[in-house]
């Protein structure tokens, strides 16, 4: 299970820094408002986690 | 990439976040347990299903276990509300019975919120209502949470594409989320699935403290055929048709049926066939739980009243969960689940005179059905 928790963890980390990384390289106001919304639940799932 | 253009998709990025934290207290609200007023002297203890179920401490699983214990030696029974937290009937019914009940013989084993983890999250695309306020009479409110009938998959992920726990259900196809309902998959098992942990604290509950009947409260939609249903284990037959057959004198319309000997999981079947409780289950009807249902709306919810399933009724396609213009509101639901409670509690000593359970102080059905719960529900202080 502990290792399953860490996995997660880390494709949840890999996703966030792919989705930020699009988003700052957004070349239009919607690509970057349409990246920004894609992040945002990974990215509080993962704060989440404890 | 300009600079500029990282400039705006940072504010861009902000500005979302800023959406979402805003959006998500809704949701952090659901992880917030709602408020029981504990003032009542009855209560001699409060367990938590962990001290059952060791694998559930400190997750969304563990849940509180109110004891009232009274002077007498007598049975000992155990209350669930909550098995499904969108079939909140039967959580306000147990809740007024921990915030009520005056017990001189016997013990109560209350768990209002039984699948603590259901009570977190909403079942996805069917716009359901995720809170429910009553306005009490002294001005003050009481909101509950009303979540759905799986386990949160935050808790328990992924569904597996086949499964056969310790119920001996077996779970395929589309139907593997039910890996997540609690009333799926008695009596549970020690290592098993989040849920399953769930289970196994209530069969070892049962166990440990030598329960004598077990009464887990409902809800169900308009097209199930056991509608005001008690359903009982076989061995529990004698006794749920005995309080069923009190309430029917005192002109409530419940019927009474035995457990399916194939609902593996279903606590009226699995934990008859694994304990020695009197296992019995009742369903009120709430035609939000059904499939044909008009748009979720707060009458719908607490009213119960639905123009479809009174066109459905009109026209004798529903078997015993008929819907008049009156609806089924909420205190009636509750009250329904109060009454066979005190019911099936009462003809315990019918049964073995030993374990006589006796008790006052619940409101009247009458004052519930018609001043609705506000006139019920105490203040939080």
């Amino acid at each position: 299970m502990e290792i399953i928790q860490i996995a997660y963890k880390v494709i949840l980390t890999i996703v966030c820094i792919f989705t930020i990384f699009s988003t700052m390289k957004a070349k239009s106001l919607w690509d970057a408002i349409g990246m920004s919304v894609i992040t945002m639940p990974f990215l509080l799932r993962l704060l989440s986690i404890k | 990439m300009n600079k500029k253009n990282i400039l705006t998709n940072i504010a861009v990025f902000a500005v979302v976040a800023a959406v979402f934290a805003v959006a998500s207290k809704d949701f952090l609200r659901m992880h917030q347990r709602d408020l029981i007023n504990t003032s009542n002297s009855a209560i001699t203890e409060v367990k938590m299903l962990s001290d059952y179920s060791p694998g559930l401490k400190g997750t969304n699983g563990d849940t509180e276990i109110y004891v009232l214990k009274g002077e007498k030696e007598g049975g000992t029974a155990l209350i669930l509300g909550g098995t499904h937290p969108n079939e909140i009937a039967s959580m306000l019914s147990a809740l007024t019975y921990v915030e009520n009940v005056k017990i001189d013989a016997g013990t109560l084993y209350i768990m209002p919120v039984t699948n603590s983890s259901g009570y977190t999250h909403t079942a996805p695309l069917r716009g359901q209502m995720d809170m429910a306020e009553f306005v009490l009479e002294d001005g003050s409110t009481r909101e509950f949470r009303m979540g759905t009938r799986l386990s949160n998959p935050i808790d328990q992920w992924p569904d597996p594409n086949w499964f056969l726990g310790a119920s001996g259900r077996e779970l395929r196809n589309t139907e593997t989320a039910e890996v997540r309902n609690l009333n799926r998959n008695h009596p549970g098992d020690v290592n098993g699935t989040f849920t399953e942990k769930i289970n196994y604290g209530i069969s070892n509950l049962i166990n440990t403290e030598k329960i004598d009947v077990l009464y887990d409260g409902h809800e169900a939609g308009p097209e199930f055929l056991r509608v005001n249903y008690t359903i009982a284990h076989e061995r529990a037959m004698p006794l749920a048709s005995m309080a069923t057959m009190n309430a029917n004198i005192d002109g409530f319309p419940f019927k009474v049926d035995v457990s399916g000997a194939s609902s593996y999981g279903l606590s009226h079947r699995a934990l008859g066939d694994n304990t020695n409780v009197y296992a019995t289950l009742f369903e009120t009807l709430n035609p939000c739980m059904g499939t044909s249902h008009g748009k979720v709306t707060e009458e719908l919810v607490l009213g119960g009243k639905d123009a479809n399933y009174v066109a459905m009724t009109n026209a004798g396609k529903l078997n015993s969960g008929e819907l008049t213009e009156a609806g089924s509101p909420i205190e009636l639901r509750t009250a329904y689940h109060m009454v066979i409670t005190k019911n099936i509690l009462e003809s315990l000593k019918e049964i073995d005179p030993t374990k006589a359970i006796e008790f006052s102080g619940l409101p009247s059905f009458e004052t519930m059905s018609q001043y609705g719960l506000g006139a019920t529900l105490k203040p939080i202080q």
